[in-house]
C-alpha cells in the first residue's frame, strides 16, 4: 500500500466514525469518557482521548487476549500500555513498513538493533522491539546486537559491508563506534529528552552518525508514539513529517482544544485501531501543519515537529 | 523584637508599589497582609510571664521545590526569634526566599532588622545529596523540614545537636465543607491559587446535607466562576475521572469517596453526603477543614486546623497544631 497519497476524506471520515462507534460499543471506560458523542461532520469532531490515559488504564475493545505494547521511556513514571489484537498487530506492522519503505527505498540489507535479545523476554512488549520488528520485513536477517553489558556484538559487522540499523536516539549516541568502511542506513526514534539534558542537537547527532561511517550512509529520524503503533512520521530531506493516507492530524489550541493553524497540541489519528481506543489521540507534543507542495515529493498532508508542550509549574507548599 | 515588628510594617509602603520578578500580585498581596503589626504580634501571644525567652541558636529549615510563599513567611515569623536562620531551597523551581531576603535588604531603611537580615540569614540551594545537608542538620538547633515524608526522614536521620528540636511538615490533606447553596467565588479563589498542590489547599470539597442533583446544581454554579480552557493537566484528570465512573465537567467532579481521584493538580472531587458521613471518610493525615456557615465539630478527628473557607491558607506561628516558633526559643523559668 501507498502511504503518501491524495485521501479520499470522506472515506477516512466515514472508517474513524465506525471505529468510534465500535470503541464506544466495545470499550467500557472509552464509553464513560465520552457518554454524549453520536456523530461527526469532520474529523475534527471526532472525540479523543489524551494519550497520558494508556497510562493509566489499559483500555481494550477486543475480546482476543492480544498483546500488550508497552513504552520504554516516558515522562513520568507509568509506561503506557496499548492492547493489540492478531489484526491490529498485522496492521501496524504492514503500516510501519510501508511507511518506512517509502524512505528507505526497495533494498534490503542486514538489520542490526541496538538493544538486547533479552528484551524479547519481556511479558509486555517494548515499544522499541515492535518498532525494530517493523524493520523486520525490510531487512535480510535481524540482529540485537547489544550485549548483557550493553557493549555491541561487533563480530556481526564483519558478515556485509552495508547495514540498516536501529536504535532508540540515545542508544545509537552513547554506544555506536566507527565503522569506516560500511555503509549504514541508520533509523532511530525517541530519546531526544535525554539528548536535551546532553545538549546535543540533531545536526551533531546525525553528523556524528555520518561521519563514523562510510559514503553513501543515512540517517532516518522518525517520531512516533506507542500510543499510535504502526502510525509513524520519518523526517523527509525538507524536514518535514508527511500524513499517511490511514492517518490525519490536527494542531489544537492547548487551551481551548480549538484547532488552530499556529503552533499547538497534535492530535494524531489512525484507521488501524480495534483492539483499543487509540484512533484518535491527544498527544503532549507540539507541531504546526504546514500546507502546501513539498520539495521531498510526498503528496498529502504534512507537519512540523516543534517539541514538548511545557509543563505547567506547581506553586505550592509541603505536598510538593 | 518589636522593633523588627515596626521594621516589617513599614517595608509595606515600597511593597505596595507592585512585586518584584518571580512574585505573583496575590502572592505579594498576601505577605504584604502578612506583615501587618497585629499579625507579627500573635506568636508573642502564646509566650508565658513565668519564663524568659531566648534563642535556641541556628534555626535550618529545609523547603521543598516550588514552594510559593513558604520561606518569605517562614523568613518573616522567624526573624522575631533572634535565631540564625539557614534556609535550604529546592532544587528544581523559584526560589522566592533568596527573592524576598534580597527585596528587604534593598528596599528596608537602616536599622536593627535590616543589619540583623544582612548577618544572620542565608539562603543556599543544594541537592539531597550534597554534604551540606548533613552539615546544617549536625549545626542546627532547631531543624524544621517542610515536604515529603520521605524527605523529613531523610534530614531528621542525619545527625543532630544534643537536644535539638527537630518539626515536620509532611503531607497533609485539606478539604472544603460546605454547604449545597455556599458561595462558590471563594472557593474558587482559595482553590486556584495553587490547585490541590499546598498542604492547606481543599483537596475535595464536601458538601453536607446535600443530594447528588444538589451537587451537580452546585457544580454547575462552579462552572461559571471557572476559568475557561484547560489547564494542561486538566484535560488528562478530567477523562480518567469519567473512566474511573466520576461525573466530571472540565476535571471538576461529581461523585461519592469511594470511586478512585486521578492524579492532576486541577482536579476537584465534589463529595455529598452528612456531616458523619465526611468525618467517617477523613485521612488520617487530614489537615485543615476550610468551612463556610456553622463550624463543624470536628472534636476527636486528626483535624488540627477548622477555619473560614477564605483563611484556609492563613500560615501562622502555629501549624500542623505544633507552636514550631516557640520551639525555636528556649524557655528559661525565673521564680
Amino acid at each position: 500500500m501507498k502511504p503518501y497519497a491524495q485521501r479520499d476524506d470522506r472515506g477516512f471520515l466515514a472508517e474513524m466514525i465506525a471505529l468510534t462507534r465500535h470503541h464506544l460499543d466495545a470499550c467500557p471506560e472509552y464509553s464513560r469518557i465520552h457518554p454524549r458523542w453520536s456523530d461527526a461532520g469532520s474529523v475534527a469532531e471526532l472525540p479523543y482521548l489524551h494519550a497520558g490515559v494508556f497510562k493509566h488504564i489499559v483500555l481494550r475493545s477486543s475480546s482476543e487476549a492480544g498483546r500488550v505494547l508497552e513504552s520504554s521511556s516516558t515522562t513520568g513514571n507509568q509506561p503506557s500500555r496499548i492492547v493489540l489484537d492478531r489484526s491490529s498487530s498485522e496492521h501496524q506492522q504492514q503500516s510501519a513498513q510501508a511507511i518506512l519503505e517509502d524512505y528507505l527505498g526497495p533494498l534490503r540489507y542486514p538489520l542490526l538493533v541496538l538493544d538486547q535479545a533479552a528484551s524479547l523476554r519481556s511479558r509486555n512488549v517494548p515499544a522499541r522491539v515492535a518498532a525494530a520488528f517493523s524493520l523486520q520485513s525490510l531487512s535480510t536477517d535481524m540482529h540485537f546486537v547489544l550485549d548483557d553489558a550493553g557493549e555491541i556484538k561487533r563480530e556481526i559487522l564483519d558478515t556485509a559491508d552495508e547495514f540498516l540499523v536501529y536504535g532508540l536516539t540515545y542508544l545509537l549516541w552513547q554506544n555506536w563506534r566507527p565503522t569506516p568502511d560500511k555503509r549504514i542506513h541508520f533509523v532511530h526514534s525517541g530519546g531526544w529528552k535525554k539528548m536535551e539534558a546532553l545538549r546535543i542537537e540533531r545536526v551533531e547527532f546525525e553528523q556524528r552518525l555520518l561521519d563514523f561511517s562510510a559514503p553513501g550512509s543515512t540517517v532516518l529520524d522518525y517520531y512516533g508514539l506507542v500510543e499510535q503503533p504502526g502510525v509513524i512520521y520519518p523526517l523527509c530531506r525538507s524536514g518535514f513529517r508527511h500524513v499517511p493516507v490511514w492517518a490525519d492530524v490536527l494542531v489544537r489550541d492547548p487551551r481551548s482544544h480549538a484547532l488552530t493553524e499556529d503552533a499547538g497540541q497534535l492530535q494524531l489519528m489512525n484507521t488501524l485501531a480495534r483492539s483499543a481506543p487509540y484512533h484518535s489521540v491527544l498527544t503532549e507534543d507540539v507541531g504546526c501543519i504546514k500546507p502546501g507542495y513539498c520539495d521531498c515529493g510526498r503528496v498529502g498532508k504534512r507537519f512540523e515537529l516543534l517539541g514538548r508542550l511545557p509543563q505547567a509549574e506547581l506553586r505550592g507548599c509541603a505536598n510538593v | 523584637m518589636f522593633e523588627f515588628i515596626s521594621a516589617w510594617a513599614r517595608l509595606r509602603n515600597t511593597m505596595r508599589k507592585g512585586p518584584p520578578p518571580g512574585f505573583r500580585r496575590e502572592e505579594w498581596a498576601y505577605l504584604i497582609e502578612f506583615l501587618s503589626p497585629e499579625n507579627l504580634s500573635l506568636p508573642f501571644q502564646s509566650m508565658e510571664p513565668r519564663y524568659r525567652y531566648r534563642p535556641r541558636g541556628l534555626v535550618g529549615v529545609w523547603l521543598p521545590n516550588n514552594v510559593s510563599l513558604l520561606g518569605p513567611l517562614n523568613l518573616i515569623l522567624l526573624s522575631l526569634t533572634g535565631n540564625r536562620l539557614t534556609f535550604k531551597t529546592g532544587s528544581a523551581g523559584g526560589d522566592l526566599t533568596s527573592a524576598f531576603l534580597q527585596f528587604a535588604l534593598d528596599a528596608m531603611e537602616a536599622g536593627p532588622l535590616r543589619d540583623w537580615l544582612a548577618s544572620h540569614v542565608s539562603v543556599a540551594t543544594w541537592g539531597h545529596d550534597d554534604l551540606r545537608n548533613r552539615e546544617l542538620a549536625e549545626s542546627a538547633q532547631v531543624r524544621i523540614v517542610f515536604g515529603s515524608d520521605a524527605a523529613a526522614e531523610a534530614v531528621h536521620r542525619l545527625g543532630s545537636v544534643s537536644g535539638a528540636e527537630c518539626i515536620s511538615f509532611v503531607d497533609r490533606h485539606s478539604e472544603a465543607w460546605l454547604s449545597a447553596d455556599s458561595d462558590v467565588a471563594e472557593l474558587a479563589k482559595v482553590f486556584l491559587i495553587y490547585g490541590a498542590a499546598g498542604c492547606t489547599s481543599p483537596r475535595r470539597v464536601w458538601l453536607i446535607g446535600a443530594s447528588r442533583d444538589e451537587a451537580i446544581a452546585f457544580r454547575e454554579r462552579l462552572l461559571r466562576v471557572w476559568p475557561s480552557g484547560w489547564e494542561p493537566t486538566a484535560f488528562l484528570s478530567h477523562q480518567l475521572a469519567r473512566a474511573y465512573g466520576w461525573d466530571s465537567e472540565r476535571a471538576l467532579l461529581v461523585g461519592t469517596a469511594d470511586l478512585q481521584v486521578p492524579p492532576g493538580n486541577f482536579v476537584l472531587p465534589i463529595l455529598y453526603g452528612s456531616a458523619a458521613d465526611a468525618v467517617k471518610a477523613l485521612p488520617a493525615n487530614a489537615q485543615t477543614i476550610g468551612y463556610a456557615g456553622e463550624r463543624p465539630d470536628l472534636t476527636g478527628t486528626s483535624v488540627v486546623r477548622v477555619v473560614p473557607l477564605a483563611r484556609m491558607h492563613a500560615f501562622g506561628h502555629i501549624w500542623d497544631g505544633i507552636n514550631f516558633w516557640l520551639r525555636c526559643l528556649e524557655c528559661v523559668e525565673v521564680q
